[in-house]
């Protein structure tokens, strides 16, 4: 695993929940929206075993519905229970990066 | 129409637009995921289904499976079922049920079928109860050991030589077992008078609980 995806790994569900809390998306949509953003090595399917997890905790729900273009697909919003664990993240995420960030200016 | 029923037809059918490695990537993935059936149904279909959309998007940009869900199709499936939720313990033992009912009235039709050309009108018992609880713990040890099966080999390309033959000996031994059991049980416990009409009756009883119960199960998702 690169160095990038390591760390990566521990904030992709804040991701996710920031993502998801501007609007409404599928799975597709999603990934892409987090490639285009600059996190173009997460791996499309990695959000699938997110999203479920997210769903499990009860931080997001999905349902299935008609999309504009005709086939069914299940749409990502967030919970209040979602909503208040990315405020927790928000915050947590602002704190280690404007620490980290000190340190690695060197 | 049901829910999950039609997300499993819609699937069958947009798999087959999936270039061969592509579905032969994404049919292990379900088959493992599938194989898990103490999982949510419910979930485990909406996810399969979102992935092969998905998939189907990254075809026409002219990625593959492997760029989509990773060069190790095992970790990515463990990772999904990992994740996903548990099935309700009410919807198990209900299925369970269901399932029992199922299994017991056809052996139960079957054998008054036979005992109407046997001409008999008189069960032993304890030789009844035993086959049927004999039934019972071979059908689900059996279901059991199919589902490990198809677990394990999902993501093996072929099957090794010593997994058939390994299946065959547990396919003829269980056979034989239930064959034993049945021979050597047949006289036991008292005589009880059940025409063989009233036997098929109380199986056809069962199978009808089975499909009602079926019918309320897929009703409600």
């Amino acid at each position: 695993m690169s160095i990038r995806s390591q760390l990566l790994k521990g904030i992709l569900d804040g991701c996710v929940l920031a993502v998801i809390e501007k609007e409404v998306v599928y799975g597709y949509e999603l990934s892409k929206k987090l490639q285009t953003v600059g996190l173009a090595d997460v791996s499309e399917g990695t959000i699938y075993p997110v999203l479920l997890r997210l769903q499990k905790n009860n931080l997001i729900k999905g349902e299935m519905r008609p999309s504009e273009s005709g086939p069914n697909r299940k749409y990502y919003q967030l919970t209040q229970a979602g909503k208040e664990a990315l405020d927790d993240i928000r915050s947590e995420w602002l704190g280690i990066s404007d620490a980290v960030g000190k340190l690695m200016k060197g | 129409m049901v829910i999950v029923k039609k997300i499993i037809a819609e699937n069958n059918k947009k798999r087959k637009l999936l270039t061969k490695e592509n579905q032969a990537y994404f049919d292990k993935l379900l088959v493992y995921v599938r194989a898990h059936v103490l999982l949510s149904e419910r979930q485990s279909e909406e996810v399969l289904m979102e992935m092969l959309d998905h998939l189907l998007i990254a075809e026409e940009e002219g990625k593959t499976a492997v760029d989509v869900f990773g060069p190790n199709p095992k970790a990515y499936a463990d990772d999904i079922v990992d994740a996903l939720p548990k099935e309700k313990k009410g919807s198990l033992m209900t299925f369970g049920v269901e399932i029992l009912c199922d299994l017991m009235g056809w052996f139960i039709i079957i054998g008054a079928v036979g005992r109407y050309f046997t001409k008999s009108d008189q069960i032993y018992l304890y030789s009844a109860i035993i086959n049927v609880v004999a039934l019972v713990a071979i059908g689900g040890g059996l279901l059991y050991l199919i589902l490990q099966q198809l677990k394990k080999g999902a993501f093996e390309e072929k099957m090794s030589t010593s997994a058939i033959i390994k299946a065959g000996l547990v396919g003829t031994g269980t056979f034989g077992l239930f064959m034993g059991i049945l021979y050597f049980t047949d006289k036991l416990g008292p005589l009880v008078n059940i025409t063989w009409f009233a036997q098929l009756g109380a199986g056809s009883a069962l199978l009808l609980i089975s499909y009602l119960m079926k019918r309320d199960r897929t009703k409600r998702y």
